[in-house]
């Protein structure tokens, strides 16, 4: 055996994963090889010295939860508190999405109850029906003009990550709708649920003057 | 900003905190040995944990432990390029060892030596050091997870090796380092 071949086999022997063939044609070439047999008890000193490092600075359970706490809440942007300030009333639509990651032609969604509301300041309340548990999925709505979330208003185009569990979910977006607006045309609010292989769009029209929400 | 993105939060949240909880003492433990200190390690632990929660690719992960490692030490990797981790040696942090077997005077100066000699090496040597001399991982199992060349890990490690064998030897106490890991024999 060459000293090299030896040589690179000092760590399975050290670990005792050598096979014993093997193990037995080591063992004569250290027998014979003062060089070699040398350098094997250097590394089985090294691998031992190594081996003593192992349990340094062990985390306690409590530090485990507290740095996976602080991990975590490093990446949820905070809320704000003011955004739900402010809104008086509500519409409520809902929207059935049984058909959204099984069916290429989903059924139109109906509209549930509706609620009267003030002008300025409204909250519009999305039912959504979801056949199961879907995580993840991307919601996005894009206001009119004239229409901004409440403390929003410069944007015209939102989106969030939402899980939905199966069954109803309730989504309550504050809005403005600033003044000046002719109430007598509908409000047109596109909705889109993207779950990252399907995707599939609303347009939800609120009627200002009744206040009566329709879904398509 | 809605109801429903509170809720989905804390489940996602609790989902997560569920599934990276068995892999952070270990991970924390090849931090301390890549950053030299609990301080450093529990900061690179965290911004690891933060990145995958951020990109969220954790869910469909076979294999999580192989992946958290890797995740660590591409993360280890990436820092010591913008030199955050250089000249860290001054910052070795000695206060939260825990050495395995009989605790001694000489052991412990032996075990706080040898974590300075592992810091002095080149970050990807120092690495190799503690995933296989340290951690238990074999060569074959580094180039999977690591998604590296079997022999430039084998050279790197060779040469980490050689290094630090040279920095013990010369540290002065060898003889001492001899005296202990002789007497963990019997």
């Amino acid at each position: 055996m060459k000293c090299e071949t030896a040589q690179g086999m000092f760590d399975e022997k050290f670990h005792q994963t050598l096979t014993k063939e093997r193990s037995e044609v080591l063992d004569l070439h250290l027998g014979e090889c003062v060089g070699c047999s040398s350098e094997y008890e250097e590394h089985a000193d090294y691998l031992k010295l190594m081996a003593g490092q192992k349990q340094s600075a062990v985390l306690t359970d409590s530090e485990v939860e507290t740095l996976i706490s602080k991990a975590i809440s490093a990446r949820v942007p905070p809320t704000d508190n003011g955004f739900w300030k402010g809104f008086a009333a509500a519409s409520i639509l809902a929207i059935g999405l049984s058909g959204l990651f099984y069916a290429t032609q989903p059924q139109a969604p109906s509209v549930l109850t509706l609620v009267n509301t003030q002008v300025i300041d409204t909250e519009v309340t999305l039912i959504i029906d979801s056949p199961e548990d879907i995580y993840n999925a991307d919601f996005r709505i894009e206001l009119p003009d004239r229409m901004a979330l409440q403390g929003y208003d410069e944007f015209d185009e939102l989106n969030w990550v939402l899980d939905f569990s199966k069954g109803s979910n309730a989504i309550r977006l504050p809005v403005q709708i600033a003044a000046g607006r002719d109430l007598s045309e509908p409000l047109s609010i596109k909705a889109v649920i993207d779950n990252g292989s399907t995707q599939r769009t609303f347009e939800l029209n609120v009627d200002l003057v009744t206040m009566a929400g329709t879904a398509s | 900003m809605t109801i429903l993105n509170f809720r989905k939060k804390a489940s996602v949240q609790a989902r997560f905190t569920e599934w990276i909880t068995p892999f952070v003492k270990s991970l924390h433990a090849v931090a301390y040995q890549y950053t030299g200190s609990k301080e450093n390690a529990e900061d690179l632990v965290q911004d690891v944990i933060a990145d995958i929660y951020a990109k969220n690719r954790w869910q469909d992960i076979e294999h999580p432990k192989a992946w958290l490692m890797r995740c660590l030490y591409n993360r280890f990797i990436d820092i010591c390029r913008k030199n955050k981790y250089q000249n860290m040696i001054d910052d070795i942090d000695d206060s939260h060892k825990e050495i395995v077997g009989n605790e001694s005077a000489e052991t412990s100066v032996v075990v706080d030596q040898v974590h300075n000699a592992i810091q002095q090496l080149p970050p990807h040597q120092r690495a190799l050091v503690s995933l296989c001399d340290i951690n238990g991982y074999s060569l074959s199992e580094l180039s999977r997870t690591l998604d590296k060349p079997l022999g430039t890990l084998k050279s790197d490690l060779h040469r980490g090796r050689q290094k630090l064998k040279q920095t013990l030897k010369l540290s002065g106490n060898d003889a001492t380092m001899r005296l202990i890991v002789g007497g963990a024999e019997k």
